[in-house]
C-alpha cells in the first residue's frame, strides 16, 4: 500500500462560496476530505481606505470608516473619532459619550448576532440564524431612528454625535434589552448546547493561549482562548470605567480551551454583557446639553504629529494610526488601521492543517472575519 | 458509560431544540407572530430622519456650494451665475439670493448616503428624506437635476450675466480710469508746473470722454449690444467707454494697471 | 397483450403523477414549515389563479393567499431555464445521472402498499425490491458528481456514496427484524399483519397478536423504528445528514453544475425518496393503511385506506422537516461514527433479540 502514490487535490474555496463570509479565497490542498494546507488570498474587497483617507478631510473620513467593518460601523466610527479627538485634545460632552456607548454596544450585539448566527449557519442550523436575525432587525430599526441609516451610520463624529435622540428612543432601547434576553436564552437551548453543534464546534480549531498571543488575536477570539483582556475593562476609554460588566472568557467547558465553541460562546455571553452596559447607560444618560458642542467647525487646529488609538470593536482591538501634518484644511498624511480580523485570519494557515474540509468552514466562522475590514 | 451518556445528552438536547422550533411553528399568526413584512401590500415607515434621498428645495438655495464641498464623493455639481439686483426673490428665511443656479445636479448613483452635505447648508434647503423608492433602469436617470431653469433660460441667464459683467467691468474700469486720469492730471500739472517754472512747454494732452462714443456708434452692433440696447439704453455709454478704454490703455500706463486690477478682481469673484 | 400495455401505461401515468404531486406538495410543505419555524411566512403570492394568468400572458393579479401554487410555478420556471452542460463534463453521464436518480426513486413507488386494493405491483419480495432499487439511485449520484467535472460535486458524491452504503446496513437490519416477525417480504403481508387496533402496529410491538409477551418486543421495536428513521434520513440526504449537498461547505454538492430541469429532477427525486422512506416506515411500523381503530377500517369508506396511508406518511415527513429545521449538520466522520458505533450495534441487538423471541418464545 505504501507504494501507491496519492496526489493532493487543490480546491479553490471562494471567492464565490457560501461560507467564506465575503470575497475571501482559500486555496485548499486536500487529501480527500483531510486538509493538508489552507492558504487565504486576500484583496478582493480592497478599496484603498488608507490611501483614500490621505485626500479627505477628517470629517469626510468618518463615512468611509463605516465601510471597513460594515457589520459594526458604529464601533469603527468611534475608533476613528477617538484618534482625532486625542490628537486635537477634544473633550467630548458626557451626553455624547453615553450615546456613543449605547449605539456602539447595540451595534456590538448586532455584529455578534451575525457572528454566531452565521456560525450556526455554517454548521447547518438555519433556524437559530434567522431567529437571531430578527433581533438584529430590531437593532437596526433603533439605530436607524438614531442615525438615519440602517448599516452605515456615519453617526459618531469627531467631538460628538451626528444627531440627538429623544427620550422615546431611549425607552425603545430599554424595550429591546428586555426582548433580547429571552431570545438569547432560546438560542442557547436551540444551538449552543445542542449535541450535534457541540460535537462540530468543540475540539475543533484549537488556539492555545500562547498561539493566540503570538498571532495577535484580540477581542472575543483572544478571550475564547482563556485570556481575560478587554480594552473596555483593562484600558477603559470613553466612560467605560463607569459601567459594571464582566468579561466572559473561554473555559473549555465542552471541549478544549480555545476551540471554536469557546469563541462562539464568548460572543453569546458578550451580548449579555452589552445588554448590561446599555441598561446602565440608559440609567446614567441625561438628555440635556448640546451634542454639537465639541464638534470642530474645521480641522485647522489639527496639530502636527502622530497618534495611535485602539478601541474594542466586536471583532477585537481596532487601532487607528494617524500622521498629521497640520496646516489649513488638513488631511491625514498617513492613516493606518490595525484590523483585528486581518490578524485573526492569519492563523488559518497554522491551525488548518490536518482538519477536515467541514472544519475549515467552522474555524473560519468562529474567528468571525469581515472581509471589508480584512482588506479595507 | 459516556457512550450511553452521549446518547442521553443527544436525545435531551435535540428534544429541547425541537420543542423550541415547534413552539415557533405554533406561534405563527399569533401576536408574537412573524417578522415578515408583505412588502408591496404593507410597507414599513422609515423614521423621518432616515437617510434615503437627497432633495434640494431650489427656491431656497443660495448657491453657496458648501454642500458640494462637504461631499466626500463629489456627487453634487453646482454652477452658479451672478444675478442682477432684485432679480431673485429672497429665501423663505429671508436670506438674500444673489446667484442663479443654472446647474444643481446630484448624482444619486455616486451618493454614499452619509448625509454630510445636509449639515452645513445655511438655509436648510438641502435635505435628505425618507423617500427610498427611487429605482431607475438607467444609471444616468439617477442624476437628479434640481435647477429650475430650462436650457434656454440658462443660455439667456448666462448671456445677461455676461453683459452685466461687462458692464460692471466697464464701470470699474471707468472709475479706475477716472482715478488714473485724476492722478495723471495731477502729475501732469505738477510736471507742467515744474516745467513752466523752468521754461514754457505744451500742457499735457487731455483725453476726451465724449468722442469715443460717437466713434463706436456706427460700428455694426453685436448681438450683445443689441440686447443691451433693447433692455437698457443708458448702459450703452459705459460699454463703449470700456472698449475705448482698452484701446487707449497703451497710451496711459496707470490706467492699464488699474483696468488689469479690475479684471483680476472680477475673475477672483467669479471663481 | 393490448391490455397489458394499457395497464402499464395507466400505472406509469398514475405513478409519475403521484411522484410529481408528492414532490410538489412536499416542497410546498417544506417551505411553509421552515418559514413558520423561523417566524417567517413563506410563499404567499403565487396562487393558482395568478399562475394561470401568468401562463396565459395576462396581467398577474396578486390573488394568492397562501402561495399554494408556488412550487408548481417554480417547476415551470425551472422547465424554461437554460440547460447548461459544463464544457469539461462527461456529457453522456451528465445527462444520464438525473434519470438514474429519478428512476431509482420512481421504481420504488411500484411496491408501496397504499391500500389493500391499490398496490401497483404486489410482489412477494416487495420489501427486498424496494431496498434494492432505492440504493440504485446512489450510482446516479456518483455519476452526477463525477461527470460534472467539479471538485465540489465529486466530494459531494463521494460523501453521498459512503453515507448511503453505510446506512444501508442499519436500515436493512432493522427491517429484517420486521420480516422475521411477520415471516413475509411482501409489503401487503407485512401491513395485513398489523390489522386491528393501533397496538397491533409493529412500533408498539404488535401486542395484540403476541399477547402480553409482546411487551418484550415493544422496546426492541421502538429502537428499531428510531434506527430505521435515522437511517432513512441519512439515506435520503436529509439534515442533519445532508453532508453530500451541504450548502455551506460544498456549495451544492453533487448537483452543483446542474441547472434547469435536470436540477428539478434531482430535487423531485429527493422528495420522492423522502416519501418512499417514510412510506416504508408507515407500512412496516405504523400499520400501513389501517387507521388503528377497527371501526374506521371496517366502515368501508371509499378511498379512506390510501388517505390514511398518505396522511401517516406526511406526518412523518413533517417530522423529517421539523428535524431539518432544528438541527445542525454532522461532520462526515461523525456521520460514520453514528452509523457504525451507534445504529448498527443497536439494530443488531434488536435483530438478535427478535430472532431469539421468534425462535424460543413464540
Amino acid at each position: 500500500m505504501e507504494q501507491i502514490k496519492t496526489d493532493l487535490m487543490t480546491i479553490n474555496m471562494g471567492p464565490q462560496h457560501p461560507s467564506t463570509h465575503g470575497v475571501l479565497r482559500l486555496e485548499l490542498k486536500t487529501d480527500g476530505e483531510i486538509v493538508d494546507s489552507c492558504r487565504p488570498y486576500l484583496g478582493y474587497l480592497h478599496r484603498c481606505f488608507e490611501k483614500h483617507c490621505e485626500s479627505l478631510d477628517y470629517l469626510k473620513i468618518v463615512p468611509f470608516t463605516d465601510r471597513m467593518d460594515y457589520l459594526a460601523a458604529m464601533n469603527n466610527n468611534w475608533a476613528f473619532a477617538l484618534a482625532v479627538e486625542k490628537m486635537m485634545g477634544i473633550e467630548v460632552p458626557e451626553k455624547c459619550e453615553y450615546l456613543r456607548v449605547i449605539v456602539s454596544e447595540l451595534n456590538r450585539i448586532a455584529s455578534h448576532i451575525i457572528a454566531f448566527g452565521t456560525f450556526g449557519l455554517d454548521i447547518g442550523a438555519f433556524t437559530p440564524f434567522l431567529l437571531a436575525f430578527n433581533q438584529r432587525e430590531l437593532i437596526f430599526d433603533l439605530l436607524e431612528e438614531a442615525s438615519g441609516a440602517r448599516m452605515l451610520y456615519n453617526y459618531i463624529w469627531v467631538g460628538g454625535v451626528a444627531r440627538d435622540v429623544t427620550s422615546e428612543w431611549l425607552k425603545k432601547v430599554k424595550g429591546f434589552c428586555e426582548s433580547y434576553k429571552p431570545v438569547i436564552n432560546e438560542i442557547d437551548d436551540l444551538l449552543s448546547y445542542n449535541k450535534i453543534f457541540v460535537s462540530r464546534a468543540a475540539n475543533v480549531g484549537i488556539v492555545p493561549k500562547d498561539l493566540a498571543i503570538d498571532y495577535g488575536f484580540t477581542g472575543p477570539n483572544l478571550r475564547g482562548s482563556g485570556i481575560e483582556f478587554d480594552l473596555r475593562k483593562d484600558e477603559p476609554y470613553s466612560i467605560y470605567d463607569k459601567f459594571d460588566f464582566d468579561v466572559p472568557i473561554g473555559s473549555g467547558e465542552e471541549g478544549t480551551l480555545g476551540d471554536c465553541w469557546d469563541r462562539y460562546m464568548c460572543r453569546i455571553r458578550e451580548t449579555r454583557e452589552s445588554i448590561k452596559i446599555i441598561e446602565q447607560a440608559l440609567e446614567g444618560i441625561s438628555l440635556e446639553g448640546d451634542i454639537y458642542e465639541a464638534v470642530p467647525k474645521n480641522f485647522n487646529k489639527m496639530p502636527k504629529g502622530e497618534v495611535y488609538v485602539r478601541s474594542e470593536t466586536p471583532r477585537g482591538e481596532m487601532g487607528i494610526y494617524i500622521v498629521s501634518e497640520g496646516g489649513k484644511a488638513p488631511t491625514p498624511y498617513r492613516c493606518k488601521v490595525r484590523s483585528p480580523a486581518f490578524c485573526a485570519l492569519s492563523i488559518l494557515e497554522k491551525i488548518a492543517k490536518g482538519v477536515m474540509i467541514s472544519d475549515i468552514i467552522v474555524i473560519l466562522g468562529s474567528i468571525d472575519i469581515v472581509l471589508g475590514e480584512v482588506d479595507r | 458509560m459516556s457512550y450511553f451518556g452521549d446518547i442521553a445528552k443527544a436525545v435531551s438536547t435535540i428534544s429541547t431544540g425541537m420543542k423550541i422550533t415547534f413552539a415557533h411553528f405554533k406561534n405563527v399568526g399569533k401576536n408574537k407572530g412573524t417578522f415578515t413584512t408583505q412588502y408591496p401590500k404593507e410597507t414599513l415607515t422609515a423614521p423621518a430622519f432616515s437617510r434615503q434621498q437627497l432633495h434640494n428645495n431650489i427656491d431656497d438655495c443660495i448657491g453657496c456650494k458648501k454642500c458640494a464641498m462637504a461631499c466626500p464623493v463629489d456627487c453634487i455639481d453646482i454652477v452658479t451665475v451672478k444675478a442682477g439686483a432684485d432679480e431673485l426673490s429672497d429665501c423663505s428665511d429671508g436670506t438674500k439670493r444673489r446667484l442663479h443656479l443654472t446647474v444643481y445636479d446630484i448624482d444619486m448613483a455616486k451618493c454614499m448616503f452619509c448625509g454630510l452635505c445636509t449639515y452645513p447648508c445655511p438655509t436648510h434647503c438641502l435635505t435628505i428624506n425618507d423617500d427610498h423608492n427611487f429605482i431607475k433602469f438607467e444609471r444616468s436617470e439617477l442624476k437628479y437635476k434640481f435647477s429650475a431653469y430650462s436650457p434656454e433660460d440658462v443660455v439667456r441667464i448666462e448671456k445677461e450675466a455676461a453683459e452685466r459683467e461687462v458692464i460692471a467691468k466697464a464701470e470699474k474700469a471707468a472709475k479706475a480710469k477716472a482715478k488714473a486720469e485724476a492722478a495723471a492730471k495731477k502729475k501732469a500739472a505738477e510736471v507742467a508746473k515744474a516745467k513752466a517754472e523752468a521754461e514754457k512747454v505744451e500742457t499735457a494732452p487731455e483725453p476726451e470722454k465724449t468722442e469715443p462714443k460717437a466713434k463706436t456708434e456706427p460700428v455694426a452692433k453685436t448681438q450683445v449690444e443689441q440686447v443691451v440696447e433693447v433692455k437698457k439704453e443708458e448702459v450703452k455709454l459705459p460699454v463703449a467707454e470700456a472698449k475705448e478704454n482698452e484701446a487707449k490703455a497703451e497710451e496711459i500706463k496707470p490706467t492699464e494697471d488699474a483696468s488689469k486690477e479690475a479684471n483680476s478682481d472680477n475673475e477672483t469673484k467669479e471663481s | 397483450m393490448d391490455n397489458i400495455f394499457l395497464w402499464i401505461a395507466i400505472t406509469l401515468g398514475a405513478m409519475v403523477g403521484l411522484v410529481s404531486v408528492v414532490g410538489i406538495v412536499s416542497i410546498y410543505l417544506e417551505r411553509k414549515i421552515s418559514a413558520f419555524m423561523q417566524d417567517r411566512l413563506g410563499p404567499m403570492e403565487v396562487g393558482f389563479g395568478s399562475l394561470v394568468n401568468a401562463i396565459a400572458g395576462k396581467e398577474v393579479l396578486r390573488e394568492g393567499r397562501i402561495g399554494l401554487a408556488q412550487s408548481l410555478a417554480d417547476g415551470l420556471k425551472l422547465l424554461q431555464k437554460e440547460d447548461i452542460i459544463p464544457d469539461g463534463a462527461d456529457k453522456f453521464l451528465f445527462k444520464l445521472a438525473p434519470m438514474i436518480v429519478f428512476a431509482g426513486t420512481f421504481s420504488t413507488f411500484a411496491a408501496l402498499p397504499l391500500a389493500e386494493y391499490f398496490i401497483p405491483a404486489d410482489v412477494n419480495i416487495g420489501l427486498f425490491y424496494i431496498l434494492a432499487i432505492s440504493s440504485f439511485g446512489v450510482s446516479g449520484i456518483l455519476m452526477a458528481g463525477w461527470s460534472s467535472n467539479n471538485k465540489w460535486g465529486l466530494l459531494g458524491s463521494l460523501r453521498s456514496t459512503a453515507q448511503m452504503v453505510s446506512y444501508e446496513i442499519p436500515v436493512g437490519v432493522s427491517l429484517v427484524s420486521i420480516v422475521m416477525l411477520t415471516g413475509t417480504l411482501s409489503m401487503k403481508g407485512i401491513v395485513v399483519a398489523q390489522e386491528g387496533w393501533f397496538w397491533n402496529w409493529h412500533l408498539f410491538g404488535a401486542v395484540g397478536h403476541h399477547g402480553l409477551i409482546g411487551f418484550v418486543l415493544l422496546p426492541m421495536m421502538v429502537i428499531n423504528f428510531i434506527a430505521y428513521f435515522i437511517g432513512s434520513l441519512a439515506e435520503t440526504n436529509r439534515a442533519p445528514f445532508d453532508i453530500p449537498e451541504a450548502e455551506s461547505e460544498l456549495v451544492a454538492g453533487y448537483h452543483t453544475e446542474y441547472t434547469g430541469m435536470r436540477f428539478a429532477i434531482f430535487f423531485l427525486a429527493e422528495y420522492g425518496a423522502i416519501f418512499v422512506g417514510n412510506a416504508i416506515a408507515v407500512a412496516l411500523f405504523l400499520g400501513g393503511w389501517y387507521s388503528g381503530i377497527p371501526a374506521i377500517d371496517q366502515a368501508n369508506i371509499p378511498g379512506i385506506a390510501p388517505l390514511v396511508f398518505i396522511l401517516k406518511t406526511f406526518v412523518l415527513i413533517f417530522v423529517v422537516m421539523w428535524i431539518r429545521w432544528t438541527l445542525p449538520r454532522l461532520r462526515v466522520d461523525q456521520l460514520m461514527t453514528l452509523c457504525w458505533k451507534y445504529l448498527i450495534p443497536f439494530t443488531l441487538f434488536t435483530f438478535f433479540s427478535v430472532a431469539i423471541y421468534k425462535v424460543f418464545i413464540v
